[in-house]
């Protein structure tokens, strides 16, 4: 069964482009244009990986981690952040509240789909031993 | 009961007695026919016929030693003879002798050896019974010696007494010009030397040793060469007379004939015609300072010890008095400095007890505290009243811990401040106790407000440097995102290319040209914000017709407000103006763009170009969504975009742009806008008269 990717992007060519390459790649792949339509789109659909946005309108990416993080259901689920604020403070911010990895824009095809393999890779290992 | 003795024999007697006495000398000089000396005969004569007739008759060996002559060549000689030895025989002196029968005197004795002798002696006439001369008896003792002593002592009195008058004098006098000639003048009668001079020594440079230079010289008025006179300056004293310096610089004297001195010095002094010389020492503050010169022309001076010795303490004094000069003048030059500076500085002076006693104020108190420095010092409580309330309990702990520096307010009779600081530096006595202070209050009012100045232009050019440190994350977050859209829609391009349509191709085609598009426009905002805000926007400004330049609007906007109906009115179009046309066009392209992009479809946009004497009026009103209150006083800030708004393209410069080409135009921009209801921007812009360059 292909991996359920959700993209959270207010731009809409990029939430567009993501959306297209990571299909292309063999994912499934669902996409939001803001925080709080992520955030049901995760309680609805279920994803193995999230990609968010940071500076987007309505509620922003650090809110939504924040938000989703409470919830324990979500725990083990990779989340990565792809934002344009590259500041070490930005990074830092965002790594502190618990994401996975922290890509900034512009990103390439190669960088991004290296995190989202490597997240899985991780995820897949530590349920093996969970199950072993 | 008779006398044994016979008279005859009790002279005789008397007479042997007389003649063995070893120190006084007897001689009986008899005539060999007795002469009538009386008022009836021709005195000149008979006084030559007795020089002729009376001869030696007896002498003793005192006498003889006396006059230095031998017996045998001396009895018998006619005082005529003795005359011819050498021993003067004075007529004016026999004649009061023969006149008086007796006298008693001291003659003075030149000998043939040219020794000079003082003789204090008794002659006493003989007569024969009828009353004629026969001879003369004398009896005379040398006291050559026992007079030189008198002298000595003598002229040592008189050097005494003028060196109490040197000392007054040099007491009295204030300067050495005026006291030194005349203490030169006290030595040289005292001494009876031709000439005194004073030499002091000094350096002509670093290594050529020792120099001396005349300052004074004083010369006897009946000195015949006064006129010759070398040019006594700047002379090689330590190369001339190197044992000179070396002895009087251990303090002791030079003195002598000339003829006795080496030959070398002999040399260097003949040019001077001096026969002997007395060379002294003069010290200053501990140091050989230079030397004092007595000479003498025409004689050979043999200086006596006690002489020289007095005149050391002259010479002492004289150096006293040049020290005490150089003090006084010292303290008066410093004194006058002091007085200068304090009349002509700007910062207040002052000098007091430690029990705040002024001693000295100057006027610059009156500049920097606002009252007469004269009132201080009546009142010295009033220095304190003018000092602000708030400093005062902090200056005075200062005070008290013995800080020398203090800083404080002081606030004038007319409420003004200053701020000021207060150096003290604390004057000991000889005892090592404090006995004044003197000090120094600087007014830094001016200072510390430019400090001040300063201080808020720092913070001000750190809330700038930190704008645009903000403004660069600012664009590059901006340009991020466009990147990132041309980044991942080329890969797509490049990798699924050949699993892709050509309407997705086309379509990915123009999101890359439309985010390149992007970036450029952010780009010129950019850097049009960049040289606006470095002062470095230059205008061009030329003559235009407001109907072209409405023209060249229209026509610039029309794609921008196809889908608006754009009103344009003009006030006489017919007018020209000078304005920087494509700015101006530039500006109002971005206003009506906004207008566009924020009004609905088919809403009216209205602009309105108006020339109202000088000034050009532009009005752009749209019917769109328009600006909440609160947040139009940050439109114009760069990257500021309104709440809700984030579904409209915008790099959130724009407004910024067009703030920066109004104010270069010197004109302004007011908003005025009610949210639903619509926005309407006025520009004023006043219109220059002249074509040429604004900076």
């Amino acid at each position: 069964m292909n991996k359920k990717i959700l993209v959270i992007e207010d731009d809409a060519s990029i939430r567009e482009s993501i959306t297209e390459l990571l299909h292309l790649e063999g994912f499934e792949v669902h996409s939001s244009a803001d925080g709080s339509e992520g955030l049901k789109q995760i309680e609805k659909w279920q994803p193995n990986l999230i990609i968010s946005d940071i500076r987007m309108p309505g509620m922003n990416g650090l809110e939504m981690l924040e938000l989703y993080a409470r919830n324990k259901d979500h725990a083990g689920i990779p989340f990565l952040f792809l934002s344009a604020l590259a500041g070490k403070a930005d990074v830092r911010a965002g790594m502190n509240l618990g994401a996975d990895d922290y890509l900034t824009k512009p990103f390439t095809r190669t960088e991004l789909l290296a995190a989202i393999r490597s997240q899985l890779a991780k995820k897949q290992k530590s349920e093996l031993s969970v199950q072993g | 009961m008779e006398h044994v003795l016979t008279k005859e024999l009790k002279n005789e007697k008397l007479y042997e007695l007389m003649f063995i006495q070893p120190n006084q000398g007897v001689m009986c000089l008899a005539l060999n026919q007795p002469v009538t000396w009386d008022e009836t005969v021709d005195k000149e004569r008979t006084l030559d016929h007795i020089f002729h007739h009376m001869s030696v008759l007896d002498v003793n060996d005192a006498m003889l030693n006396m006059i230095g002559v031998k017996r045998n060549n001396f009895v018998g000689s006619t005082l005529f003879q003795i005359q011819q030895m050498g021993i003067p025989q004075n007529k004016k002196l026999w004649m009061k002798l023969l006149d008086e029968g007796y006298r008693n005197r001291e003659t003075e004795i030149v000998l043939l050896d040219e020794q000079s002798l003082i003789m204090d002696g008794n002659s006493i006439c003989m007569y024969e019974e009828d009353g004629r001369l026969a001879g003369v008896f004398i009896i005379q003792q040398d006291v050559t010696e026992q007079k030189r002593l008198e002298l000595s002592v003598k002229k040592r009195d008189r050097l005494l007494v003028a060196t109490a008058k040197l000392n007054t004098h040099l007491l009295q006098e204030e300067s050495t010009d005026k006291a030194i000639p005349k203490a030169l003048e006290i030595l040289g009668n005292a001494t009876g030397v031709d000439r005194i001079h004073i030499f002091k020594n000094h350096a002509m440079s670093e290594s050529a040793g020792m120099y001396c230079s005349q300052q004074f010289e004083w010369t006897k008025k009946e000195l015949a060469f006064q006129s010759v006179h070398t040019e006594l300056q700047n002379l090689p004293f330590q190369e001339n007379l190197p044992r000179w310096v070396r002895l009087m610089e251990k303090g002791k004297s030079i003195k002598g004939v000339i003829k006795e001195f080496p030959k070398r010095e002999q040399s260097l002094l003949e040019p001077l015609n001096i026969q002997s010389i007395l060379v002294l020492p003069i010290t200053v503050k501990g140091e050989f300072w230079g030397f004092i010169v007595f000479d003498d022309c025409y004689t050979e001076r043999n200086w006596d010890e006690s002489e020289i010795a007095v005149l050391r303490s002259c010479a002492a004094n004289i150096g006293m008095a040049y020290e005490r000069y150089a003090t006084r003048k010292e303290l008066a030059e410093s004194n006058e400095i002091f007085s200068l500076i304090s009349k002509s500085i700007d910062e207040v002076v002052y000098l007091r007890t430690p029990d705040m006693r002024f001693l000295h104020l100057n006027d610059a108190y009156e500049n920097v505290f606002g009252r007469s420095s004269r009132r201080v010092i009546e009142d010295p409580g009033s220095f304190t009243e003018l000092i602000h309330p708030e400093d005062l309990d902090k200056l005075k702990r200062k005070l008290g811990e013995n800080a020398d520096e203090s800083e404080y307010r002081v606030v004038r009779d007319d409420g003004t401040e200053r701020y000021v600081i207060n150096r003290r530096f604390p004057i000991y006595d000889e005892n090592g106790d404090l006995h004044l202070y003197a000090g120094v209050v600087s007014d830094r009012t001016q200072i510390r407000q430019a400090q001040l100045e300063l201080e808020s232009a720092l913070e001000k050019e750190q809330e700038l440097h930190n704008l645009k440190n903000r403004f660069i994350s600012m664009i590059s977050h901006e340009i991020r995102t466009p990147l990132t859209a041309i980044i991942s829609s080329t890969e797509l391009l490049d990798n699924y290319g050949d699993r892709l349509d050509a309407a997705r191709k086309k379509e990915l085609s123009h999101r890359i040209l439309k985010a390149s598009q992007k970036i450029t426009g952010l780009l010129e905002h950019v850097l049009f914000i960049g040289k606006a805000d470095a002062g470095k926007l230059k205008l061009s400004p030329k003559e235009i017709s407001l109907k072209r330049f409405v023209d060249q609007i229209r026509e610039e906007v029309s794609t921008l407000t196809s889908h608006h109906q754009l009103c344009v009115s003009v006030e006489s179009e017919h007018d020209t103006i000078i304005i920087d046309d494509k700015l101006i066009e530039h500006t109002l392209n971005n206003l009506l763009e906004n207008a566009a992009k924020y009004s609905p479809p088919q809403s009216r946009i209205n602009l309105t170009l108006e020339k109202m004497g000088n000034i050009l009026k532009i009005i752009v009103q749209d019917e769109g969504r328009g600006i909440p209150v609160e947040e139009q006083p940050f439109i114009f800030e760069p990257f500021y975009r309104c709440e809700g708004v984030d579904d409209i393209e915008g790099t959130g410069l724009g407004m910024s742009v067009i703030k920066r080409s109004v104010d270069a135009h010197g004109g302004k921009i007011d908003v005025d806008s009610t949210l639903g209801r619509g926005t309407k921007f006025t520009i004023t812009i006043p219109l220059k008269t002249e074509e040429h360059e604004i900076e």
